[in-house]
C-alpha cells in the first residue's frame, strides 16, 4: 500500500508534530481523584465539570485543553469548539493538505487511484489520526468518530466502494456532523459509499435487496427493538429501489442516481403509513422523513449520543433533556450535542461509575496527544498499528461500527500496556516520543514527585492516588534514568485508573 | 519469565474425561445450502436458480454424502473427516426465532436467549457453561479468543481472554525490569473489579502460559496443511496450544464475511473462495490433532442461513435454516443429521428453508457428553433441551 505517487504529496521531513507542553498555565485544580474503582469518598463532592469536558469533549485530555476550558470557561469553550470552522487549525491543515487525494472528487479519484484504490483509503486513516492527535477542533473530531460508527461503512469492504469512502467521510460525514440529522440521513442514504456498502446499488424492482433497507431502520434510525417487522424491512427496500450513483461510464460518476427503470413503483405500505404508487424517489424521501423524525429515532439516536458524549450508561434524565432539544431544534446536532456536554447533562453522568472506558483508539490518540509524539511516517505507522488492539479507523466489517462498551473492550489490557510501553520505549513502527518532550512534560518535579508530574499531565488527577503511588515505588526502587522515566509513564498509561475517561 | 509446569491431563490423554470446545462462528449468514447441497431435493435447483449447485453427477468435483446431499466442490476437504465418521452435518439447524438481523441473530444465538424474550441476554452460553464447572485448570485462563474483541459466546466468562496473535503474545518492555513492571500492574489490578480487574489478571497467567508455548517452528502431525490467513492460522494456533498441554476449556476462532448479498459464487467467486479456506482449515486441524490425544469438539455454525431464491444480484438476501458442523473423536459423524423440512414453496418459512433442529439441542448434548456439563438446562434458558444424538 505504499503511494506511487510520491509527486502528489509534499515530502516532509520528520519533526516534531506536537509542541511540547509549555509550563502549564492550567491550574492544577486537582479534585477527585477516584477511578472507577474506587469511588470517591464524598460521593456528593460536586465534580470537576472542566476535567469532565476536557475528557469526554476531545480525542484525549490534556493539560493544554484543560487551561483553555479553565481560562473560557466551559461555555465559552464548547461555543467555540461547537464552530469548528472558526478556530485556526494551521498544523492539521498544514498535514492534511499533505495528502491531495483527501480533497479529490470522486472522479479525480478514479483517476488517479483507479488501479490502486487502497492508497486514498490509507490517506484518509493517515489523516484520520493525525486530525484526532493534532487538530485544534477536538469536539468535531470526536463528533465525527460517533457519526463514523453511527453509519458505519467499511472503507474496504467492496472495491467498488473504496474510491467512494474519501468523500463519504468529507461531503457527508463530516459535512453534516454538526447539522440537521435529517440531512445527515439523507446524505449518507444518498451516498455512493453507503450503496455500494449496503448494496443499494442492486436494489431493483422484481428483487429488492433488503440490507440497506433493514439497517437504516434498525441501526440508522430506530433501533433494534423499533417497531418495525420483517414486511416492514421488504417494503422499505421497496422504496429505495432505484436509488443508485453514478458509475464510471455515466456522466456523473459517483453522484447519486434515481434510476427509474428499476424503481418499483407499486404502493407500499411501511410502518403503517400507506405510499400510493408512483411516488419514484419521494418514496425514499418520505420514508427517511419519516425516520428522521420519528420518536423511537429521537430515542435511540440520543441515547446512543448521550453515552458517547456525556457519560456511560446515562439516566433517562440526561438523555430526555438532549431529547428535548433535539424535538426543540428539528434535530440541530450543534444545538444536540451542546446539550449533551451541557453542565446540567454532565452532572447527571459524571458519577465514577459512570466513567467511559477509553477504546483502543482513543487511549493511543491520547498518549500521542498527552506524551508529545514524533512521527516519521506520517502517522502511518500509527494507523497500521491499531490492527492489533482491534480499532484501526473505518475498517470494522458489520454496519453497526465499533462497539462503544464496557463489555465489548474490557476484556483485553495487555494490548494496551504492550501499546503503552512499545510506544514509549520506540517500538511502535514510525512513532517515538522524545526525550525532550518526556523532560518538558516532567518540568522541574524532582524525582520523589514524577509519577505524580506524569499523572497531572496525563489524565489530570484522574488516575487514583493509590496508583500514582505504586509507580512512584517502582521509580524510586532504582537508579533514576531516562528509561525509568519512561517506565514510569508506561505504567501510569497501564494503570486502571487511566482506562476511563 | 517463569513457566508454569503444564498440566499433562489433556495432552497424554489421561486424567480428565472433559473436551475442549472449538467454537467456529461463520458471521455474516453463511449460505449451507452451497456447502451441504441437498442436490436430491427434487426443488432444489429450480428454487435455487442460477445458483444451484449440480450434484456428484454432473462430474463437477462435488462429493456425495448420503444420495441426497453433497460436499460442494469447495467444501470437499471436509470429506476426509467425514469418512472417518468424525464429522456430522446437521441440517435445516437454527435458532428460535427467525430474526433476520445479523447483530440480534448472532447475539442471540450466542447467549442463547429465550424465544420469547425481547432483549438478547448479555451473558455467553460458553461463559454459564464455566460459571457452572470447575475449571480444568487454576482457573486465569479457562477461554481464549483468537480475536482483538472477546465474541458474546464468552462475554463475562470467568478467565476468558481475547489474544488476536497468540504466536507473539507477550510482556512487553526491557525484560531485565519485566518481573517488577508486572508486579506494579498486579499490585493495581488485583483490587479492580470486573471486566478489568480479572481481564488483568488472566492476561498476566496467560503470559506464562501462551508465552510459554513453542509456536514458532511448529510442524503439523499428520501432513496437515493449514491454508495461510486469519482462520487457518488461528486454529493452528490451536492446535499447537492444546498439544502443548494448556488447560483450555473453550477457544472461539470465528470467521466472518458470509453476508453474500451480491455475487456469491458459490461455485467459483468469493463463496466458494472462504468455503475452500474453511473446509481446509477444519481439514488441517482435524488431521493436525488425529491421534494427538487431545480431546475436543469443534462446532461450526452461523446465525442463519440464506434465502434460497437469489436476488437479481447474484446473492442471496438472509434466510433461516441451515448447516451446522461438528467435528471430534467424540461426535457419531459420518452423516448428514436432519428432519429435511423440504423446499417446495408450501414447506418454506417465509421464502426460507425452515428450522426443524433447534441448535440449542445440539450445544446441549455437546454440554452434556463432552464438556463435562452436569447439566445443561441453565445453559440454555427457557428451553428443555432434548438429546439428539450427535455425540457418541
Amino acid at each position: 500500500m505504499q503511494s506511487q505517487r510520491p509527486s502528489l504529496r509534499r515530502p516532509r521531513s520528520r519533526r516534531s508534530i506536537i509542541g511540547v507542553p509549555s509550563s502549564q498555565s492550567a491550574s492544577s485544580g486537582s479534585s477527585t481523584s477516584a477511578g472507577p474503582s474506587a469511588p470517591a469518598p464524598g460521593a456528593t463532592q460536586r465534580p470537576d465539570l472542566d476535567l469532565v469536558l476536557a475528557h469526554r469533549a476531545t480525542q484525549g485530555f490534556t493539560r493544554k485543553v484543560l487551561g483553555e476550558i479553565r481560562q473560557m470557561g466551559r461555555s465559552a469553550w464548547l461555543d467555540r469548539q461547537l464552530h469548528p470552522q472558526l478556530i485556526p487549525d494551521p498544523v492539521a491543515d498544514a498535514f492534511v493538505a499533505g495528502f491531495p487525494s483527501v480533497s479529490m472528487s470522486i472522479p479525480d479519484l478514479h483517476a488517479n487511484y483507479a488501479t490502486s484504490a487502497l492508497e486514498p483509503c490509507e490517506h484518509l486513516q493517515q489523516v484520520c489520526v493525525a486530525r484526532s492527535v493534532l487538530s485544534e477542533r477536538q469536539l468535531l473530531e470526536r463528533v465525527v468518530e460517533f457519526w463514523h460508527d453511527h453509519f458505519n461503512v467499511d472503507q474496504l469492504e467492496t472495491v467498488r466502494g473504496r474510491l467512494f469512502f474519501t468523500s463519504y467521510d468529507r461531503d457527508v460525514i463530516r459535512q453534516h456532523a454538526l447539522g440537521r440529522f435529517e440531512d445527515l440521513l439523507v446524505a449518507v442514504s444518498k451516498s455512493p459509499a453507503m450503496s455500494a456498502y449496503l448494496d443499494g446499488d442492486v436494489n431493483v424492482v422484481g428483487a429488492a435487496n433488503e440490507n440497506f433497507g433493514r439497517e437504516v431502520m434498525e441501526l440508522h434510525t430506530l433501533g433494534v427493538d423499533g417497531p418495525y417487522t420483517e414486511d416492514d424491512v421488504k417494503e422499505i427496500s421497496r422504496c429505495f429501489t432505484g436509488w443508485r450513483y453514478g458509475y464510471w461510464f455515466e456522466a456523473n460518476p459517483g453522484d447519486f442516481f434515481f434510476d427509474a427503470a428499476d424503481h418499483d413503483f407499486g404502493p407500499k405500505t411501511v410502518l403503517g403509513t400507506q405510499l400510493p404508487g408512483g411516488g419514484g424517489v419521494q418514496d425514499g424521501l418520505d420514508m427517511l422523513h419519516m425516520l428522521a423524525v420519528h420518536p423511537k429515532t429521537l430515542d435511540y439516536v440520543s441515547r446512543k449520543l448521550v453515552s458517547w458524549l456525556s457519560g456511560m450508561e446515562p439516566p433517562q434524565a440526561a438523555v430526555d433533556r438532549v431529547i428535548a432539544v433535539w424535538q426543540a431544534t428539528g434535530g440541530d446536532l450543534r444545538e444536540v450535542v451542546r446539550e449533551a456536554l451541557s453542565d446540567e447533562t454532565l452532572l447527571l453522568c459524571s458519577a465514577p461509575t459512570q466513567f467511559k472506558l477509553k477504546r483502543p483508539f482513543h487511549f493511543g490518540i491520547g498518549l500521542m496527544r498527552q506524551l508529545g509524539v514524533d512521527t516519521a511516517d506520517e502517522f502511518l505507522g500509527a494507523a497500521r498499528i491499531f490492527e492489533l488492539v482491534g480499532h484501526r479507523p473505518y475498517v470494522w466489517g458489520t454496519p453497526d461500527g465499533y462497539p462503544d462498551t464496557l463489555l465489548a473492550w474490557g476484556s483485553d489490557v495487555n494490548g494496551r500496556w504492550a501499546y503503552a510501553t512499545n510506544l514509549l520505549n520506540g517500538g511502535l513502527p514510525g512513532l517515538s516520543i522524545p526525550l525532550s518532550a518526556l523532560t518538558a512534560l516532567r518540568g522541574f518535579a524532582p524525582n520523589h514527585a514524577l509519577a505524580q508530574r506524569l499523572a497531572m499531565e496525563m489524565a489530570g488527577g484522574r488516575i487514583p492516588q493509590v496508583e500514582v503511588d505504586r509507580v512512584q515505588q517502582y521509580i524510586d526502587a532504582r537508579p533514576f534514568t531516562d528509561q525509568v522515566m519512561r517506565d514510569a509513564a508506561a505504567l501510569l498509561a497501564a494503570s486502571p485508573g487511566y482506562q476511563f475517561y | 519469565m517463569p513457566r508454569i509446569a503444564f498440566s499433562a491431563s489433556r495432552g497424554s490423554g489421561g486424567g480428565t474425561q472433559r473436551d475442549v470446545l472449538i467454537s467456529v462462528f461463520l458471521r455474516g449468514g453463511m449460505d449451507g445450502l452451497s456447502a451441504v447441497v441437498p442436490y436430491g431435493d427434487p426443488d432444489y435447483a429450480s428454487s435455487r436458480g442460477p445458483l444451484a449447485i449440480p450434484g456428484p453427477a454432473s462430474g463437477n468435483g462435488s462429493v456425495d454424502l448420503d444420495g441426497t446431499f453433497c460436499l460442494s466442490p469447495s467444501a470437499a476437504p471436509l470429506h476426509t473427516p467425514y469418512a472417518d465418521g468424525r464429522l456430522l452435518v446437521v441440517h435445516a439447524a437454527g435458532a428460535p426465532i427467525h430474526t433476520l438481523s445479523h447483530f440480534d441473530g448472532m447475539r442471540r444465538w450466542e447467549t442463547a436467549t429465550p424465544a420469547g424474550s425481547a432483549l438478547p441476554l448479555s451473558e455467553g452460553w460458553v461463559s454459564r457453561h464455566l460459571d457452572t464447572i470447575n475449571p480444568l485448570g487454576a482457573g486465569t485462563v479457562r477461554a481464549l479468543s483468537v480475536s482483538a474483541l472477546l465474541p458474546w459466546t464468552l462475554t463475562g466468562a470467568p478467565g476468558a481472554i481475547p489474544i488476536a496473535v497468540p504466536a507473539t503474545y507477550s510482556f512487553p518492555g526491557e525484560a531485565a525490569t519485566a518481573a517488577d513492571r508486572r508486579q506494579v500492574l498486579t499490585d493495581m489490578y488485583s483490587p479492580q473489579p470486573a471486566p478489568l480487574g480479572p481481564a488483568a489478571i488472566s492476561a498476566l497467567d496467560a503470559l506464562d502460559q501462551v508465552g510459554g508455548v513453542q509456536f514458532f517452528g511448529y510442524t503439523p502431525s499428520n501432513g496437515a496443511v493449514y491454508p495461510a490467513g486469519p482462520f487457518g492460522g488461528g486454529l493452528r494456533s490451536v492446535a499447537t496450544m492444546l498439544k502443548a498441554g494448556l488447560d483450555l476449556e473453550c477457544c472461539v476462532v470465528d470467521l466472518d464475511g458470509w453476508d453474500h448479498h451480491v455475487q456469491m459464487g458459490p461455485m467459483n467467486g468469493t463463496y466458494a473462495g472462504m468455503l475452500d479456506n474453511f473446509a481446509r482449515s477444519l481439514e488441517a486441524f482435524y488431521l493436525d490433532l488425529k491421534n494427538s490425544g487431545v480431546r475436543y469438539t469443534l462446532v461450526a455454525h452461523s446465525e442463519f442461513g440464506r434465502r434460497i431464491a437469489p436476488n437479481l444480484s447474484e446473492g442471496c438476501d438472509h434466510g433461516y435454516g441451515n448447516a451446522m458442523f461438528l467435528m471430534g473423536d467424540g461426535i457419531d459423524g459420518g452423516r448428514v443429521l436432519t428432519q429435511w423440512p423440504g423446499m417446495d414453496p408450501a414447506s418454506l418459512n417465509e421464502g426460507d428453508l425452515d428450522v426443524t433442529i433447534d441448535y440449542r439441542d445440539v450445544l446441549a448434548e455437546v454440554a452434556e457428553r463432552r464438556l463435562g456439563s452436569a447439566d445443561a438446562g441453565p445453559l440454555f434458558p427457557g428451553h428443555t433441551a432434548m438429546h439428539l444424538g450427535v455425540t457418541i
